[in-house]
């Protein structure tokens, strides 16, 4: 029986038309993304954020796509649960299928798993699609391996069947007990929102578990899983079902258990919704006196505005008493409140919340849930009167159709002005709690009730639309929400011109320094042009009114003609060539004024000057050693106007006499004149390339002048946005945006392997091997030149202080603009910076050293902390290193567009985000002053970088980016002790370990890294703190300083990693030189883990036993594992109970388990091996576990 | 005067909801009479601009009905088979946006009216509570409200007593009654007593189809002298149904009242009775009479 009834439940449902029309989509759009994924399509790079090498069926990809499309499964089988008991009460099928001999339980539970079941066999699609599309001819075939069952298998297994039952019965509950389906659409919601604030809270490290257990469907737990899994790992281990994922999994099953047997017990076949409450009796009957002719004097008017103003305010007034828009609502505001303390961490430290960055988080966070909320109530308006069946109560009333379709129009835009202002409030509450005070109400108005407003009024009428269009509820979402994705993915697939992407208008980010910039101008015209086609849907909406009954789209469409007046035709026609019209000026702006670039179209720019002039990488080229340039910089129009002179040199042995110049392209101008007569044999404008031959060769040693004249001014607006370098308030160029570069830069080569290999390249290594003697010829700053002699005259409004390399030689007015004429007097790398802006200044003197800060008005919170940092870092610097070279360190804000600070010489551009608005704690020893730190950072490259500077190959930036964060390191444990090194080395090591998990090319060692972020940051941090822990901190000191002394400022041929890394190793004992090897030359992990530590008081000594596993791995390239012997000195240490070292000192710790007796004073509270995690530690929490007395 | 003129739909599915509908339909009480799915509601909503005719013509006094929807509407109460309500809203919130909709735009002139409108309902002391919690009564009895919104000169009520209990019944039809003194009122039914009771005039329809107009009393008048009636056993019956034009057959304890239509005498006993409007109902819609 209960077999058959299950059998008949599923058959039943897979011939339905929406089961198979919810397969295809899914199949389809698997289809496409795998492909897309495995390299398809040119201009397409869709990498869902994972390693490009892995290939597309490896288990974590599978599991990716699996587990994220599932996600949006849930808008499908939320009704496949919901209808399945729905469809029997709607119809009022109940009450008669109950009368016939079925059990509740078999009723129940064929229900259940016919839900289930389908929902399973439609959602095998998307394993489908990944299978199909690993046999298609036309994708990268590197990108498919072997196809194995069980990768398939596994994530139906650990996520999507787990997360179908649990939900299901959470469905179920919701279907059973309410007996409507809007409850289920709910539960799904509310499900989503636990699993987005899950999401969020992730970001710190603190939350890390948390976040894994109360993300209802188990992705953030899957996740923290294959965090440190190394590419070949992911390729090859299926994610299975242990540690924080298995309780993530115990957890919410047993929720869904609860609510399934909940449901059961609730559950009541024979009961309607709407018995619930006792019906009104009837009760006083007795015939009332009045009359129906009293009213004979009523007055109508059908044509009065009022009457659509109180409607809209009647239709605003209902959405609160709509229990799902209230619950949605209160979703959104929850969500909101979770993410506000996620706000804007580094290092685990909070920012000021300042309003542009609340009000961008919160209001980007809770944008999703206005949209559901808009999408729900907009078909709740169009369709209420249907669903009620009180339609033909209000269709045969004299109110006319405009009048309806306004009064919806304008209770929709209220709910938008209402969401816009909950965000408001959200925002200032989180401000106040969060001490800040400086509500800047202007951003609040111009961001919420202006930029964001005018799309969303937008939005509104496309939602009303595609109602209009449909002739059932549910249909109408579905488009909605096909649209909305199609609108969100259709970029990622090269289609994103502004003309068709319906109602999304460009507004650039609000940043203290320069407000939103130019964005009104774009966003003026883009607006209107949305506006005009929105107009239209507006009319066509009302002439599409459903009025009265409706019989399928055919009488829509009757009904729309027999509407269409010819008044109505021509205000249509009429706005239909206002848009063509504003269409046009558009594409005249972002086409013809300026080029429109896609990604492909980028990529093939790449492709062609890779292919047309790779030759000039071997031809010998001058170089620079003298610049002198004049620019004025002009503000208000973003232009800029310079005249430079340069002076370049043969330094090649042989006479030169071809020459390759490149320019930046996007220059309105950049002429160039020789000293020396040169020919123009080629030139590529689109690329910004020209070849010079000099009519007579230029000798070696001989110099040779250039004067160039160029100019930029932005012309109207493109599709893409400006690269906003030069902007009203907080310009930041560099000097190659406006000066040509010589010879080939091999910068613009496509680095992505995939890409390389759709446009058929050549493999190309990363970097020069660490073993190329020509590379040596170059520093890795600059293809050419290095040392150079630099001046520059800087002119700008007369608000404003233009800033460049150097020393101010004079300041003046001059035709009501500010000029600064700066020189450097001495000779610096090729490397420069022009900013202004109308910056505060704020100046100090120390040990020689002018110190200066300059900053917007009013982003001083932090200044002291920087200025304490430069005297720190110069004291250290100076008395470990050499003396600083020169006689100024500034540091210069710059606009939030970018998020980073960079070293030039002497100068400092620091972005708004980092510095300006962290909000550090003093008082909490944990919470990391990264403003120091980045400070102290910066300033050291003005040795590592600025002193000594690398050749152009393989662990090169080891010597500038990892000696950096050393010498920031030992400055900060100075400053603030070990307590926050240990924190901020725990950041370091979930950066590295998560680094290399997303390893695009192959991992390698430290003194080989191929400007790899993860390894020369956050590895570099990591090797160079424990070096000095084994090596001592003056030893290795002592040979960073000797190192200075023969590499600073000299020319070519320039040093490599592996010369400092000789160097350590001659100062390394011999029971100790295996560290190097382990440090520079390999990837070394451990896995120490502390099993037990148990303490016997002995008179009045405590013998403490600690017993423990280690493991010492080495790495490949991409990350295949091998255990090797290990002998090694490892800290043993252990705390008292308020976190104090009682005990500290390195023990050999031998592979496997190992035992260490230790006699101490006093109690030991925890304690292990590697407790202080100096090591690279896959596992490192389980190196510090609590102890137990034995008594 | 409602002047309707051959009148045809057809739905999507095939089925044909009117045919050739023609009927002239003066000032008050009027009675439309058939069986469901007789096309009685289709020629309701469609005189209630709900729903388009594929031909013909709607004339109410001076205004087409088919064209001038907006000028109809504000002339026109009705009060349609089935209908719900917003069980979140009170009688009055909902009855005063109906109000709105009606365009009794000026705000104490439309409390005026639904207060006025509640109390002849006698929802009055409802007016506060949930329309969720009515009964069928009271809700049927806020869509006589709201029909009567704004002084209508034509009221289309369809099936208004389903759903009533006897006494609201009787109710309801006073009230009609005396609302139909000056304007027209198209009641839909298939109950027949109510037709008799308060119609001065009504139609019967079938199939689409207007089989008669007339007034009730005439009606009767034509069947006078046509209708037998013969009380017999169970057992007997069966022949009896070939042979004759039965009009209805009603069992009563163990014996059957069967009356049958006939221009001359049946024979077998039959008597000659008095006919009522429900014999003229059965045998028009019978075909017993063309």
């Amino acid at each position: 029986m209960f077999i058959h009834l299950l059998i008949f439940e599923i058959k039943n449902r897979i011939c339905r038309l929406s089961t198979l029309v919810y397969f295809l989509l899914f199949l389809v759009i698997t289809f496409v993304l795998s492909v897309s994924f495995a390299g398809a399509f040119k201009g397409v790079n869709i990498g869902f954020g994972f390693s490009n090498k892995l290939a597309l069926n490896t288990p974590v990809i599978i599991n990716f796509i699996i587990t994220f499309l599932g996600y949006f499964g849930f808008l499908v089988i939320a009704p496949i649960f919901g209808q399945s008991i729905n469809k029997d009460f709607e119809n009022h099928f109940n009450q008669i299928l109950f009368s016939t001999p079925i059990s509740k339980r078999t009723y129940f539970w064929v229900r259940y798993l016919g839900s289930f079941i389908s929902s399973m066999l439609i959602m095998s699609s998307l394993a489908l699609g990944i299978w199909i599309a690993t046999y298609m001819p036309f994708i990268d075939r590197t990108f498919v391996n072997h196809n194995h069952l069980g990768y398939y298998i596994a994530p139906y297994i650990t996520s999507l069947g787990p997360n179908f039952l649990i939900f299901g019965a959470i469905f179920f509950f919701s279907i059973s007990v309410y007996k409507k389906m809007a409850p289920v659409y709910i539960a799904s919601i509310v499900v989503f929102t636990g699993s987005l604030i899950s999401q969020t809270l992730t970001t710190d490290l603190e939350n890390k578990t948390i976040a894994a257990m109360i993300d209802p469907l188990g992705l953030d737990a899957a996740m923290q899983i294959i965090r440190y899994w190394s590419v070949s790992e992911q390729s090859t281990n299926i994610i299975s079902l242990k540690g924080i994922f298995l309780y993530n999994r115990l957890f919410w099953g047993s929720v869904g258990l609860f609510f399934l047997i909940l449901s059961y017990h609730l559950f009541n076949p024979f009961k309607l919704p709407k018995d619930k409450k006792a019906k009104l009796s009837n009760e006083n009957q007795i015939r009332s006196k009045a009359s129906i002719h009293q009213l004979d004097s009523t007055r109508t008017n059908t044509q009065s505005y009022k009457i659509f103003l109180e409607l809209a305010l009647f239709e605003f007034k209902q959405a609160f008493s709509n229990i799902y828009f209230l619950i949605i609502l209160l979703c959104g505001i929850i969500y909101i409140f979770a993410i506000s303390g996620q706000i804007g961490k580094i290092y685990g430290t909070e920012t000021l919340l300042v309003t542009y960055h609340v009000l961008e988080i919160l209001g980007n966070s809770f944008r999703l849930f206005i949209i559901i909320l808009t999408t729900f109530y907009a078909g709740e308006l169009v369709w209420k009167d249907r669903d009620y069946k009180f339609f033909e109560l209000v269709d045969a009333k004299p109110v006319s159709n405009i009048f309806l379709y306004f009064s919806k129009f304008i209770s929709l835009i209220l709910i938008q002005l209402f969401l816009l202002v909950t965000i408001l409030i959200c925002c200032v509450i989180v401000q106040t709690f969060n001490g800040y005070y400086n509500y800047e109400w202007p951003i609040y108005f111009k961001r919420l009730f202006f930029y964001s407003f005018i799309p969303q009024i937008f939005n509104c009428i496309f939602i009303l639309f595609i109602h209009s269009i449909v002739t059932n509820k549910y249909v109408g979402h579905t488009v909605v929400i096909i649209l909305y994705s199609l609108f969100v993915w259709l970029p990622n697939f090269s289609f994103d011109h502004y003309l068709y992407l319906v109602g999304r208008i460009p507004v650039s980010n609000y940043s203290d320094m320069n407000g939103f910039g130019t964005s009104l101008y774009p966003f003026t015209i883009i607006g209107t042009y949305w506006g005009f086609f929105h107009i239209i849907l507006l009319i066509l909406t009302i002439l599409l009114w459903k009025r009265g009954l409706v019989h399928g789209f055919k009488y829509i469409v009757s009904e729309f003609k027999r509407r269409l007046s010819k008044g109505y035709k021509q205000v249509l026609i009429t706005l239909f060539f206002s848009w063509v019209l504003m269409g046009g000026f558009i594409f005249y702006n972002t086409n013809i004024l300026n080029i429109y670039e896609t990604q492909k179209s980028k990529e093939l720019s790449n492709v062609v000057y890779e292919k047309t002039y790779k030759h000039f990488e071997k031809v010998p080229q001058l170089e620079i050693i003298s610049i002198n340039t004049k620019a004025d910089v002009y503000p208000n129009t973003q232009s800029l106007i310079a005249k430079s002179e340069l002076i370049y040199k043969n330094k090649a042995t042989i006479p030169l006499d071809k020459l390759m110049i490149n320019y930046n392209p996007d220059l309105n101008y950049c002429k160039l004149s020789w000293s020396k007569t040169a020919n123009i044999i080629e030139e590529n404008k689109h690329l910004g390339v020209i070849i010079y031959k000099f009519e007579k060769p230029v000798m070696p040693n001989e110099e040779i002048n250039l004067s160039i004249s160029s100019g930029f001014t932005p012309k109207g607006f493109a599709n893409h946005e400006f690269s906003k370098k030069i902007v009203q308030n907080g310009t930041f160029f560099y000097g190659h945006d406006f000066l040509p570069t010589v010879g080939y830069l091999n910068s613009l080569e496509i680095t992505d392997e995939k890409t390389r290999r759709k446009y058929k390249l050549p493999k190309r290594p990363r970097m020069p091997s660490i073993h190329d003697q020509n590379a040596l010829k170059k520093t890795y700053i600059s293809s050419n030149g290095t040392w150079i002699n630099f001046e520059a005259i800087i002119s700008t409004s007369k608000d404003q202080i233009g800033v460049a390399p150097g020393y101010l030689l004079k300041e003046w007015t001059e035709q009501n603009r500010k000029y600064f004429h700066y020189k450097m007097d001495r000779p610096m790398l090729n490397f420069f910076c022009i900013l202004s802006a109308r910056y505060e200044v704020v100046k100090e003197r120390f040990a020689n050293v002018s110190i200066e800060i300059y900053h917007h008005k009013g982003h001083d919170t932090n200044n002291k902390r920087m200025i304490n940092s430069v005297k720190k870092s110069l004291d250290y610097f100076n008395n470990n290193f050499s003396p600083y070279q020169f006689k100024q360190f500034r540091i210069l804000e710059f606009p939030r567009y970018q998020l980073f600070a960079q070293s030039f010489p002497n100068t400092i551009p620091y972005s708004e985000k980092i510095g300006f608005i962290a909000k550090v704690k003093d008082n909490d020893p944990e919470n990391i002053d990264y403003p120091f730190y980045v400070t102290a950072h910066e300033l050291a490259h003005q040795w590592w970088a600025h002193q000594v500077i690398g050749g152009n190959l393989q662990g090169t930036t080891m010597l500038s980016e990892s000696l950096a964060q050393y010498s920031a390191l030992m400055v900060q444990e100075k400053e603030f002790g070990p307590k926050h090194m240990k924190k901020f080395l725990k950041y370091e090591l979930d950066k590295y370990l998560y680094g290399r998990s997303k390893e695009e090319l192959h991992e390698l060692p430290l003194s080989l890294n191929e400007n790899q972020q993860y390894i020369h940051y956050n590895k570099g941090s990591l090797i160079f703190y424990a070096l000095k822990d084994y090596l001592g901190e003056e030893v290795v000191n002592r040979v960073l300083k000797n190192f200075i002394k023969d590499y600073a400022f000299k020319d070519a041929p320039f040093p490599r990693s592996i010369d400092l890394v000789e160097r350590f190793k001659k100062v390394t004992p011999s029971d100790k030189q295996y560290l190097i090897k382990d440090f520079f030359e390999t990837i070394t992990l451990y896995d120490n883990r502390t099993d037990k530590i148990s303490y016997k008081k002995e008179n009045n000594q405590f013998k403490v036993t600690i017993t423990g596993h280690s493991k010492k791995i080495q790495a490949s390239e991409l990350g295949i594992e091998t255990e090797v012997p290990m002998n090694d000195l490892i800290d043993v240490g252990l705390f008292d109970k308020d976190g104090n070292l009682i005990y500290l000192k390195k023990h050999l710790v031998k592979s496997g388990e190992n035992t260490f007796e230790i006699l101490l004073d006093q109690a030991p509270f925890k304690g292990g091996i590697d407790p202080i995690n100096k090591l690279i530690d896959k596992v490192s929490d389980d190196n510090s576990i609590r102890s137990l007395e034995i008594m | 005067m409602l002047t309707i003129s051959n009148l045809c739909k057809t739905y999507p599915n095939g089925v044909k909801a009117l045919n050739k509908v023609t009927l002239k339909i003066d000032n008050g009480m009027f009675g439309l009479l058939g069986p469901n799915g007789s096309g009685k509601s289709s020629l309701m909503r469609t005189i209630a601009t709900l729903q388009d005719p594929d031909q013909g013509q709607i004339q109410f006094e001076e205004v087409n009905v088919l064209t001038q929807k907006e000028k109809m509407r504000s002339l026109l109460g009705y009060l349609p088979q089935e209908f719900g309500v917003y069980p979140t809203s009170t009688a009055e919130e909902l009855l005063n946006h109906l109000a709105l909709l009606k365009g009794i735009v000026i705000k104490n002139e439309r409390k005026k009216t639904v207060d006025h409108l509640l109390e002849l309902t006698n929802l009055t002391e409802h007016k506060k509570k949930k329309l969720g919690g009515f009964s069928g009564g009271m809700k049927q009895r806020f869509g006589i409200a709201q029909a009567l919104l704004a002084n209508p000169k034509i009221i289309i009520v369809d099936e208004p007593t389903a759903g009533l209990d006897p006494e609201e019944r009787d109710r309801f039809h006073n009230l009609l009654c005396q609302i139909g003194e000056n304007v027209t009122v198209i009641l839909s039914t298939h109950i027949v007593s109510d037709v008799t009771v308060l119609c001065r005039d009504m139609a019967i329809i079938d199939k689409g189809e207007v089989l008669i107009q007339l007034s009730p009393l005439l009606a009767i008048e034509r069947l006078k002298g046509k209708v037998w009636q013969k009380i017999l056993n169970k057992n007997e019956i069966d022949h009896l149904f070939a042979k004759y034009q039965i009009i209805s057959s009603r069992l009563t304890h163990s014996q059957i009242m069967l009356r049958v239509f006939s221009e001359l005498t049946p024979g077998e006993h039959f008597q000659v009775c008095n006919p009522d409007l429900e014999d003229v109902y059965f045998s028009f819609i019978k075909k017993y009479i063309k």
